[in-house]
């Protein structure tokens, strides 16, 4: 029972902060002004759903570039903290192995804004590559503002920021798989090839499986801050993904509404994709989030 | 041990659900709209009686153009003789500032010094100029009002509702209407022009916070095109492109412009469009709609082409004043306050800068340019409803707040106290750097005496200001819609803008093609556009009758 006790900070802010403010999707429903608040607010029954089931044209680019971006970032960005992880965990030299370490998970601390900056820096119209092929007479290549280059330039920097500090899990992972099995495999002959096919990545797969079903949970939060602060150099068209619509319609534009129901939407969105693939990862015997 | 969870996930979801629909039910969607009519309805300005306190050879004149001074008077007459003229509780302030946010009161001199001559404690809760929208809102939501705040104006929030002000906010008619102003004779020096966007519901809601009505010129830097040997005064589009061509130097990284927005605008100014609406008999038509915006965007992308334009121009925010002091861009249209802050920013870094003015060129010898009229007010400041005493006692305030130049109440707010904050040379105070962070202190965002031309480090300026703001009067296109209101623009506005900015955006840079426009236009015709000019035709014939 005293342990009960040390439950209760911690409920009560989950409830503070979590439960509570899920009321307020009630504004989904209502024609909400700020000013009249959510107790007077006239109701509107679905009608700020409409953007969504009569297919607004914005609402549908933001969808589908929301879609293509997730797309993107599972099969490109997912996989590599799980090779960099393999890479650093071959390597011989601990000091080696600590000062990698530490050089990829630096990035991860970068705000942002500190990112974005960076790469103009770099890839910018007066950046760094552009003024170097200036001093050469070449032509400039123009990165940033090309809506073409839009989601491989997102998806590097996603890449860039975090595949190190994603390594974390599956190095703790790596360290755990038992020797004996490496020694036991290497008795009959297998090469490191065939050890990491056999050996480690099973070890992974536990996690792996838990952790893609946890990232398609907010499969369709994709970079909100990252993509607004990169949204005027290409246009609304090629950038405009879900959070930045709710953001653009909602609080920029005041339709509070329209707003939080496509936000609710995607909330639903990401629950029925977390229990589904939660399921499948049941049907092939593995663990999923928790167990059956 | 066993425990039995004191609440498991289903009941948790049953009382959520509870408390919610018992929320739902206690009043919610119980608001009626008050009628439309209402909101334009018309109402007696304050009478202008114009400070004469300081004589000077630039004087303001009737059309708009803001009085200049060279020098501060040697002896500041004093605003207030009779002491501190707002004694009584603290007042608390909701606003913005673009600058760092200054010291707090213990540490801030000129705002200890700023209290003690009005008189009570004014606390400011300052805001970042662009999280102030959301803030607004959210206040509003929250219920827990300050004592006055700043409010953008309809087309720039969708908060700032005539039922809002109504239900929350303190109509200030009996106070300021004609001659009850000259109870506050500092508010009754603000021109007529600046009070009538806060008028709403047929009353005066708001205290102007004024701004000059010439708007800003196209910033040149003098220097750079001495350098080239160039005369920065063409005549028609023609010319400034070859100007724009002339002074352009990848190499040495300058290049003629910057900003594509405001380079729009000032495409927009030469080819003589509207000021945002137009209206001709009562008919309200938007520059959206019309072939000049077609033309200036078009315009745009040649620039773009020509490669006069930063080759970042379109993809980084909110760094062309910088370019424009280091000169890596030498046009650059900004705000009348922009003068005087380049040379404060950057004249220290930027050895010889000079800068100078344009007004938008004809477009060619049939079209004619005009200057877009600046905003009467960058915003206004409104009053959370209170007993008769107290409302008295923060106008008695907020008048402190407009002592007009020359006095020593303005001395101290834009210069704080002298020795810390600024030292004197002959007359003029120079501020220090602590006066610098100090005066940062964003008292201009709650109310203001109007603008004055004005720069103690640099007075051989304000000749060339103050004759600016006289060439720019002569050829003013106002917005006829400034001081009304629109719910439909206020609600729709920011909304459509993000598009039809992204796509105007996507034109200039040659993205997009031109014939898309006709689509969006159409689109914001049915959605906004056509709703919002009637509602616009009707504002005019009511404050127009």
């Amino acid at each position: 029972m005293a342990l009960f006790w040390f439950l209760i900070p911690g409920i009560v802010a989950l409830l503070l902060f979590h439960y509570i403010p899920l009321l307020g999707n009630i504004i989904a429903f209502q024609d909400y002004q700020p000013f009249i608040g959510i107790m007077h607010s006239p109701w509107s029954g679905l009608a700020n759903f409409d953007v969504i089931f009569n297919g607004d044209d914005q609402f549908l680019k933001a969808l589908v570039n929301t879609l293509e971006l997730t797309l993107i970032q599972v099969v490109f960005v997912f996989p590599v903290p799980i090779v960099l992880a393999l890479a650093l965990n071959s390597l011989v030299s601990e000091r080696v192995k600590r000062w990698v370490q530490n050089v990829l998970y630096l990035p991860h601390f970068l705000s942002w804004v500190v990112i974005v900056a960076l790469f103009q820096q770099m890839l910018g119209g007066t950046g760094m590559l552009n003024l170097f092929l200036q001093a050469q007479d070449l032509d400039t290549w123009n990165i940033i503002g090309n809506p073409d280059f839009f989601k491989t330039l997102i998806t590097s920097q996603v890449i860039w920021k975090d595949a190190g500090w994603g390594t974390i899990l599956f190095l703790a992972a790596l360290s755990r798989v038992d020797s004996n099995l490496y020694e036991a495999s290497a008795m009959d002959g297998a090469s490191r090839f065939r050890q990491t096919w056999h050996v480690t990545l099973p070890s992974l797969r536990g996690l792996v499986i838990l952790l893609l079903i946890l990232r398609l949970g907010d499969a369709l939060s994709v970079g909100f801050e990252q993509i607004l602060l990169q949204q005027t150099a290409v246009g609304l068209d090629s950038s405009e993904v879900l959070d930045t619509y709710v953001f653009n319609n909602g609080v920029v534009g005041g339709q509070w509404g329209v707003a939080a129901a496509v936000g609710l939407v995607k909330g639903v969105i990401g629950i029925l994709l977390v229990l589904g693939a939660n399921k499948i990862a049941h049907l092939f015997g593995e663990e999923g989030v928790y167990r059956s | 041990m066993t425990m039995q969870p004191p609440l498991n996930r289903r009941g948790f979801l049953a009382t959520a659900a509870g408390v919610g629909a018992g929320l739902a039910l206690t009043g919610c969607g119980d608001f009626k709209p008050r009628p439309a009519a209402l909101a334009n309805a018309n109402a007696q300005l304050p009478t202008y009686i114009q400070y004469k306190g300081v004589a000077t050879s630039m004087p303001a004149t009737q059309d708009g153009v803001s009085a200049g001074h060279q020098h501060f008077p040697a002896d500041p007459p004093k605003a207030f003789p009779d002491g501190p003229p707002a004694k009584g509780p603290d007042i608390n302030i909701m606003n913005l500032i673009f600058n760092p946010v200054p010291p707090p009161v213990e540490k801030n001199v000129m705002w200890q010094a700023l209290n003690k001559y009005i008189g009570c404690d004014i606390n400011f809760a300052i805001t970042p100029v662009n999280d102030y929208p959301q803030k607004f809102a959210v206040t509003l939501a929250g219920g827990d009002l300050p004592d006055a705040m700043l409010m953008l104006p309809p087309d720039q929030n969708s908060a700032a509702t005539p039922d809002m002000l109504h239900a929350l906010f303190e109509d200030l008619t009996p106070h300021l209407s004609g001659d009850n102003i000259r109870d506050y004779p500092f508010l009754a020096n603000i021109p007529t022009d600046s009070w009538r966007p806060c008028v709403r519901n047929g009353g005066i809601y708001a205290l102007p916070m004024p701004r000059p009505v010439s708007g800003g010129p196209l910033y040149t830097r003098l220097d750079l095109f001495k350098k080239k040997d160039l005369d920065p005064n063409p005549k028609t589009w023609r010319e400034f492109v070859q100007l724009c061509k002339d002074i352009t130097d990848p190499k040495a990284h300058q290049y003629a412009l910057g900003d594509p927005v405001t380079t729009w605008n000032l495409v927009m100014q030469m080819l003589g469009a509207p000021n945002w609406w137009r209206e001709e008999g009562g008919r309200f038509t938007h520059h959206f709609e019309m072939e000049e915006c077609k033309q200036a965007m078009d315009a745009v992308n040649q620039l773009k082409k020509a490669g006069v334009m930063h080759p970042d121009a379109f993809a980084v925010k909110g760094k062309f004043k910088e370019w424009f002091g280091n000169g890596q861009i030498v046009m650059h249209p900004d705000a009348p306050v922009a003068w005087n802050d380049f040379y404060t920013l950057y004249g220290p870094v930027s050895k010889g800068m000079d800068i100078g003015y344009m007004l938008p060129p004809d477009w060619d010898e049939s079209t004619r340019g005009g200057q877009w009229q600046g905003r009467a007010n960058y915003a206004t400041l409104i009053i959370k409803k209170a007993p008769k005493a107290r409302i008295k006692q923060i106008l008695r305030a907020m008048n402190a707040l407009a002592a007009p130049f020359g006095t020593d109440g303005y001395l101290l707010r834009k210069y704080g106290v002298q020795g810390p904050d600024h030292t004197l040379k002959g007359p003029d105070p120079i501020p220090t750097p602590q006066g610098t962070s100090e005066t940062y202190l964003p008292t201009i965002f709650a109310t203001d005496s109007p603008f004055t031309l004005y720069y103690p480090q640099k007075p051989e300026i304000v000749p060339d200001q103050y004759a600016f703001q006289k060439e720019a009067v002569k050829k003013l296109i106002p917005n006829p819609a400034e001081a009304l209101y629109s719910a439909t623009d206020a609600k729709m506005t920011k909304l459509f803008f993000a598009t039809l900015d992204s796509l105007r955006m996507g034109i200039m840079q040659g993205r997009d093609s031109p014939g898309e426009w006709d689509g969006a236009i159409k689109n914001w015709r049915q959605k906004a556009g056509d709703k919002m000019r009637a509602e616009y035709e009707q504002a005019w014939e009511a404050r127009s009758s």
